[in-house]
């Protein structure tokens, strides 16, 4: 029996032996095509437009999203036979993590739902063209998608197609404005005029404490950095090459953005949010409680501001300064590099974010669609549960020509970590920015070495 | 002598019988991954393009040019000299009042145990409760002895403290390893020792403890390693960016977004091998010193006589 | 039964054991009053530390809506008894060689043991991923359930210490009756190991129940997660929307119930089995 284990031993080693080897072949990022895992996503001879071509693909969130991808898959399936696609669902937490890996080990899916992340993987080598196949197509991705497909576009080429894509437009809280006898915002609102109203939303009791905040906001980026964008500040150059954060526009924006709370006192810091039992930088809850009047936020605030009873919201783009600004926050959809069947991938996405295939993200209330056409369309505008209210969904639509991409360099990541070193001190203490942004200038230098 | 070679021989057949699950397990599982992580460590693979062979440069960047990853081992190491004597000592003390006379320990001992087993999503949203600045039951404890409101998370130096706080508050698994030890002591050892005029707190500190200290040396093992790679704590406190200003940047927390977030691969395995290294050290230490204070059963036949004159 | 147990002690006693109770019980209240609340209340971030509300539906809502928990639940059980019985028994075997056998190159191997313990478990993902797609066995619970078949170095160095608190006269008794040793550790040292089989088999239990990280990398088919895996599901929300935290806390309820539960009845056979430390050494 002691020699049994002794075999197993060396047997143990040599597999261990073989495993380095393996990982170190894969670094090459080509494709190891094991003919027995690939049997999944095989196409069993392309010739045959009749064979089935079984497809992956990896999407993340909550139950909702996979009804509604699932759905969308039926209807690829009902348009092309011949095309099967299977809805691998992740959760948010480790959804990263989990692509890297498949991609890592070359077995990846077919398709890959992306965000922030995109361009990491992108400059990489690891996502097909997608603009290239496009235009191959014939498909007008302008006249599609309008600006959204910016985010995805890294050195000139596009990498993913965008699927979901919802404007940050403003709520606001009607019977408040309607109490401070305040106009309801528009898009030619300027920073004066939002300064202006939220200062009269803005409420204190006897004590002077704060019992209803014209505005509310935090330390996510979307917040501070539309603000920035709307001031003509930028991150980072055009190509995305050097760091041009430390400018008077920014500093001017920033320290407009930290005196809502430090000097007007319109809105809440981490401190003040906690008196309503909330975390810093919540303002979806907070303005579900009835406790502040305007919040920057997306589609996604809609389904669960509809479970509040009693509260009379609407929504409209967001505000201008020197330019009008604001982030969309979406996913589009890749294609690995390490696909087998890129023809059958590309007809995939293609479809998934036509009008058609999108139509399931409207139908299940789940976000605002990439696709113009639909975004414009009754279907969305005037959706069943907005029958008896007056909700104006054509902000987001309205959004499209003040909508920025975010600099989505493939050190995002470390980026905005730099920045939520430096903001979460700032942003708590509050008082002139020039300090800071000359930090963060220095330490983005140091990351993306430029 | 010649039996004597066979004998010890068949015993050292028997032994490699015996842990040979372990010796699998650790080959094709431990070593080969760990082997793997040594040799990335000296490249600068992001995973997915070839590994270029980079030798300690990691290394040298991690001490010298890298400010979050010696923030990370500061904070770390606070948090470990705190929480590793602080827990010992509440395991015991907890240990103490669970071992009394008294009805319903039962119910308290899974109370006890609780802490571990509520999953930390959970946890998190208690302690935002808990240390809320304005309403949080701390703050306004403390309101009563006229201290102003603490900004417990979020204020840099706080936050540690809230961390420590958490790492103590699940204290459970050691108690409960603790308590099992404590049920084997035999009972007439306190009888005796009360009819000498003994009190329980002073039975408790003489009688229990000596006789419980292999599981607190396991204790004290075990909550080194865990505390030096603290991970949980700070992540569901911070919802993951570990603000303000990094202060509840562990070396776990660095590694992860190292690795995972990053791709940074090669980097990150070499910092797994530094916490790796530390993690050893302070462990060795304490085996070194283990003979001071740990008594085993088994040793009995080399510690008779001394215990006879007892 | 202690003679020296005044009344006025047992008072202070009562006093400090409520309150680290107290403590220690917060956190469960709090998930179980969050469990109950509305969808509303959810929104708007207004949970209270007892409940206020109760919607009971809530629980009802995650097995015929779209969270679906019956099948996770069943999942995990499936995975985690194969874990627990592997571990069990593999950490034991492995022990009993640590604990009572001489060997040369032991105390290597045992370092070697505790060692495995202090890696950061992220640096093996990687690798680890790779192997186990080699092997075929991504998408099943192999990877999950078969390293416990090779004993864990935490239970292991545990076990071991038990072992060695056993009076090494009882194998000594057991050789010149004959038995070898294998008998010696499945008829004298197994049976004495009861309380820290059921502790070790608690652990792996808990331990498994609320995994996370690597059914998440190694399983693909969302049919197959386990509970803590699709709790992330539920969890899961866009940019920076509210999840639905209160059916979250109702999977969290279910992740925390069936360790709870097993930990109540079984503190009874570890806490109550003599471990008998002292007598052989000290008479």
């Amino acid at each position: 029996m002691f020699k049994k284990s002794l075999v197993s031993i060396i047997l143990s080693a040599l597999l261990v032996f073989s495993l380095v080897g393996c990982a170190e072949r894969n670094t090459g990022g080509e494709n190891t095509s094991d003919p027995k895992q690939s049997a999944a996503t095989d196409t069993k001879g392309q010739d045959g437009p009749v064979e089935t071509v079984e497809l992956t693909m990896a999407c993340w969130g909550s139950e909702l999203d996979v009804k509604a991808y699932e759905e969308r898959a039926a209807l690829l399936n009902k348009k092309y036979p011949e095309l099967r696609l299977k809805v691998m669902s992740l959760p948010n937490d480790g959804y990263d993590a989990k692509i890297q890996t498949m991609l890592a080990s070359g077995d990846a899916p077919d398709i890959i739902q992306v965000a922030e992340s995109s361009n990491s993987y992108a400059s990489k080598g690891l996502f097909v063209d997608v603009g290239q196949l496009a235009e191959q197509a014939g498909l007008d991705l302008n006249e599609r998608f309008g600006g959204a497909t910016e985010a995805y576009r890294w050195q000139g080429k596009l990498y993913a197609m965008p699927d979901r894509s919802g404007a940050m437009v403003l709520y606001y809280n009607r019977d408040m404005f309607d109490a401070a006898n305040v106009a309801y915002p528009t898009k030619d609102w300027t920073w004066d005029d939002f300064l202006d109203a939220a200062q009269k939303l803005t409420l204190t009791d006897d004590n002077g404490v704060v019992t209803q905040y014209g505005f509310a906001a935090g330390g996510w980026w979307p917040w501070w950095m539309s603000f920035m964008y709307q001031n003509g500040g930028r991150i980072l150059d055009e190509n995305m090459e050097h760091v041009v954060v430390n400018s008077p526009e920014n500093i001017e924006a920033i320290n407009f953005y930290t005196d809502l709370v430090h000097k007007y006192h319109v809105a809440p810091s981490a401190d003040d949010y906690s008196r309503f039992g909330l975390k810093d930088g919540q303002p979806d809850p907070l303005f579900a409680q009835g406790n502040c009047a305007m919040n920057l936020t997306g589609y996604w605030n809609i389904g669960s501001l509809n479970s509040v009873e009693g509260l009379n919201w609407d929504i409209a783009p967001l505000w201008k300064n020197k330019q009008g600004a604001t982030f969309s926050f979406g996913s589009g959809l890749a294609i690995p590099t390490v696909c087998k069947n890129v023809d059958a991938a590309f007809k995939a996405i293609d479809f998934l974010t036509s009008m058609e295939g999108q139509t399931p993200i409207v139908t299940n209330n789940q976000d605002a669609p990439a696709d113009l056409e639909l975004l414009q369309s009754d279907l969305f505008l005037k959706p069943a549960w907005a029958e008896d209210r007056n909700v104006n969904l054509s902000a987001f639509a309205d959004s499209a020509d003040i909508l920025e991409s975010p600099p989505l360099h493939p050190k995002w990541n470390e980026i905005q970590r730099v920045f939520d070193e430096n903001f979460s001190v700032l942003f708590q203490n509050g008082g002139d920015s020039a300090e800071t942004m000359a930090k963060i200038e220095a330490e983005l230098k140091d990351v993306i070495g430029g | 002598m010649k039996k004597r070679n066979k004998l010890e021989r068949v015993e050292t057949r028997w032994f490699y019988f015996f842990i040979a699950p372990w010796l699998i397990g650790f080959f094709v599982f431990s070593l080969g991954p760990m082997l793997a992580s040594a040799y990335y460590s000296l490249t600068d693979w992001n995973m997915f393009n070839e590994a270029n062979f980079i030798g300690f440069a990691n290394y040298i960047k991690l001490f010298t040019r890298d400010s979050r990853f010696l923030k990370s081992l500061g904070n770390t190491f606070f948090y470990a000299f705190l929480t590793v004597p602080l827990s010992m000592i509440l395991s015991l003390f907890l240990t103490y009042l669970l071992t009394r006379d008294v009805h319903g320990m039962k119910f308290f001992r899974t109370i006890y145990y609780l802490p571990v087993l509520v999953p930390l999503t959970a946890v998190a949203f208690v302690f935002f409760w808990i240390f809320n600045t304005q309403i949080g039951i701390v703050n306004r404890s403390l309101g009563i002895f006229g201290i102003e409101p603490l900004s417990w998370l979020y204020d840099e130096h706080l936050i540690k403290w809230v961390i420590v706080f958490m790492g103590l508050w699940q204290v459970g698994s050691s108690l409960l390893l603790t308590l099992a030890a404590v049920q084997g002591v035999p009972k007439e050892l306190y009888e005796s020792a009360s009819i000498d005029g003994a009190g329980s707190v002073r039975q408790f500190l003489h009688i229990t403890i000596p006789l419980v200290s292999p599981v607190l040396f396991f204790n004290l093992i075990t909550s080194i390693i865990n505390s030096l790679q603290v991970f949980t704590q700070s992540y569901v406190l911070t919802d993951g960016v570990y603000k303000p200003n990094n202060a509840a940047l562990m070396m776990s927390n660095y590694l992860y977004q190292k690795s995972f977030q990053d791709f940074e691969m090669g980097y990150a395995c070499a910092l797994g091998w530094i916490i790796f290294i530390i993690v050893i050290f302070f462990s060795l230490i304490v085996f070194r010193s283990s003979s001071l204070f740990v008594f085993y059963e088994g040793e009995v036949r080399k510690h008779e006589k001394k215990h006879k004159t007892h | 039964m202690r003679k020296s147990t005044k009344p006025i002690n047992k008072i202070i006693i009562y006093v400090l054991l409520v309150a680290f109770g107290i403590i220690f019980i917060t956190p469960f209240i709090y998930m179980f009053s969050m469990s109950l609340a509305s969808d509303a209340t959810n929104v708007k971030g207004m949970f209270t530390i007892f409940p206020h509300e109760f919607h009971w539906e809530n629980y009802i809502r995650v097995f015929t809506g779209n969270e679906q928990l019956g099948r996770y639940i069943k999942n995990s059980i499936i995975l985690v008894l194969w874990c627990v019985v592997g571990q069990v028994f593999a950490s034991s075997f492995v022990a009993y060689g640590f604990a009572r056998l001489k060997s040369r190159w032991k105390n290597f191997w045992f370092m070697l043991l505790l060692a495995t313990m202090m890696i950061p478990g992220d640096v093996y993902m990687i690798p680890q991923f790779m192997l186990f797609k080699k092997l075929n066995w991504l998408d099943t619970y192999l990877p999950m359930i078969v390293p416990n078949f090779c004993g864990g170095a935490f239970n292991i160095f545990m076990m071991r210490q038990f072992i060695m608190t056993i009076p090494i006269s009882l194998d000594d008794a057991a050789k010149l009756d004959g038995l070898g040793y294998f008998g010696i550790y499945r008829k004298i040292v197994l049976p004495l190991m009861k309380p820290v089989l059921i502790t070790v088999g608690l652990f792996t239990f808990q331990f498994n129940w609320g995994w996370f990280n690597g059914p998440l990398v190694f399983i693909r088919d969302k049919a197959k997660y386990p509970l803590a895996v699709a709790l992330k599901y539920i969890q899961a929300s866009q940019g920076n929307a509210v999840p639905n935290w209160h059916l979250v806390m109702v999977g969290a309820m279910f992740l925390t119930l069936p360790p709870l539960i097993a930990y109540f009845f079984g503190q009874k056979y570890i806490l109550e089995a003599n471990i008998n430390m002292g007598s052989a050494g000290i008479k």
